[in-house]
């Protein structure tokens, strides 16, 4: 498998949690297909059902965030954002033919999920020692 | 309570393509349609501090101020920062473990070798200074080796924050306890929980205002690495492109350009070769 569920993905969420597996089974999924027949339809729908899983679990997460009046709750809303617009860029760029759905481009979907779920999302997991 | 101070003051089409296209033209900072709200939200604090009641107002008091005064502050309301001490750790285990004993391996026969490093989105100051103090706990690189390290952006606010290296005890959790011990001093006095970056070291820094879009870059000699990180998420493609370039240009043969994790480079035309997500390298 391209990447591999590590506990450190997790936030002490048991909801956040599954919507972050189900972000990463998408890129994983992103990742067999480049391997396999790297079908033009079959990538562009795995880009949009990226973009309605993270925009729903972000949802959820910007929502429980605000109820617990998280500090950082706007620079945070301001990296899922910017994900959403780097994604939709990218999906245009592919549309075009200018871009591969190859390694670089699972590598940057990958990375932002590794780095986002380790160093960003866990700033917030005190909110929700119960 | 003045009447301006509880109302929203409201954004239109035309106002915010306005910005826009002020914004872009400045600072090549892309403002998508999507950040609409997220702008009139941000910015309506600078409007109430200023007591001006409308965007186009605004537009007209940034559009007139020679000296970019307000427009950084802008740009620093628009582009929240997530910063923070050794933020994506893995870059500086990079730094430490591969580029640095790189430059060692090439260079170490030369003892009085300049190591050049740009920071080219210094924003606060947590990111060079975490840059500087992963050079300084080295183990390959000669100690002979003169530092040479520039630290950009384009908000004198900011640099002026960065300049001053003093932090709040909650900034440095990411902190390593050995690097506090070495590079830090409490502030004291009236600032309880607060350290400031040793002076010494501060010093070893050179802070500099400087706009990525300028045409050409000014600088005399190339340098080993560059770290440009979670600012290219704001410009276009076209812009990307030519700063890559420019970066590319800007650096030592076996440099490294690092950049954030934000912003992808796929589709960008550039002559480096991609190491791993967001490592670059000059070949």
């Amino acid at each position: 498998m391209y990447m591999e569920w590590r506990n450190e993905f997790g936030v002490g969420v048991e909801s956040f949690n599954s919507e972050h597996k189900m972000i990463l089974d998408k890129i994983n999924e992103m990742h067999e297909e480049f391997l396999g027949k790297n079908r033009k339809d079959k990538q562009t729908a795995l880009i949009d059902s990226l973009v309605k899983v993270s925009v729903a679990h972000f949802k959820h997460e910007e929502e429980e965030l605000e109820k617990r009046g998280y500090e950082s709750l706007l620079a945070h809303q301001d990296e899922h954002s910017n994900l959403l617009i780097e994604i939709e860029n990218l999906k245009e760029e592919y549309r075009l033919g200018k871009v591969e759905m190859d390694l670089e481009f699972i590598g940057f979907l990958s990375n932002w999920f590794l780095i986002h779920t380790t160093e960003v999302d866990s700033d917030y997991k005190p909110l929700f020692k119960n | 309570m003045d009447k301006i101070q509880s109302l929203e003051i409201k954004l239109g089409d035309a106002e915010f393509e306005r910005l826009r296209k002020l914004i872009y033209n400045e600072s090549g900072i892309k403002l998508d349609y999507q950040k609409k709200d997220l702008v009139k939200n941000r910015l309506n604090r600078r409007l109430r501090i200023l007591s001006i009641p409308s965007f186009r107002e605004y537009f007209d008091f940034v559009n007139k101020d020679k000296s970019k005064k307000e427009l950084t502050l802008l740009l620093d309301a628009i582009s929240t920062n997530f910063t923070s001490f050794f933020r994506e750790q893995v870059h500086f285990e990079f730094l430490d473990k591969r580029i640095l004993p790189e430059l060692a391996h090439n260079y170490g026969g030369d003892s009085n070798r300049q190591l050049r490093a740009w920071c080219a989105a210094s924003s606060s100051g947590e990111e060079p200074y975490s840059i500087l103090f992963t050079l300084l706990e080295n183990k390959n690189i000669p100690s002979t080796w003169p530092i040479k390290f520039l630290a950009t952006d384009i908000s004198v606010q900011m640099l002026e924050t960065a300049t001053k290296g003093l932090y709040e005890s909650k900034k440095l959790s990411t902190v390593p306890k050995t690097v506090l011990e070495k590079y830090f001093l409490e502030a004291g006095g009236e600032l309880p929980d607060t350290y400031f970056v040793k002076d010494e070291i501060r010093k070893k820094i050179t802070f500099r205002r400087f706009n990525l879009i300028t045409p050409s870059f000014p600088f005399k000699h190339k340098f080993d690495f560059i770290f440009c990180r979670n600012v290219m998420i704001y410009f276009d493609n076209p812009t990307r492109e030519k700063l890559v370039n420019k970066f590319y240009d800007s650096l030592q043969v076996g440099g490294y350009l690092i950049v954030g994790h934000s912003e992808s480079l796929a589709g960008i035309r550039h002559p480096f070769k991609n190491i791993k997500p967001t490592v670059y390298y000059k070949i």
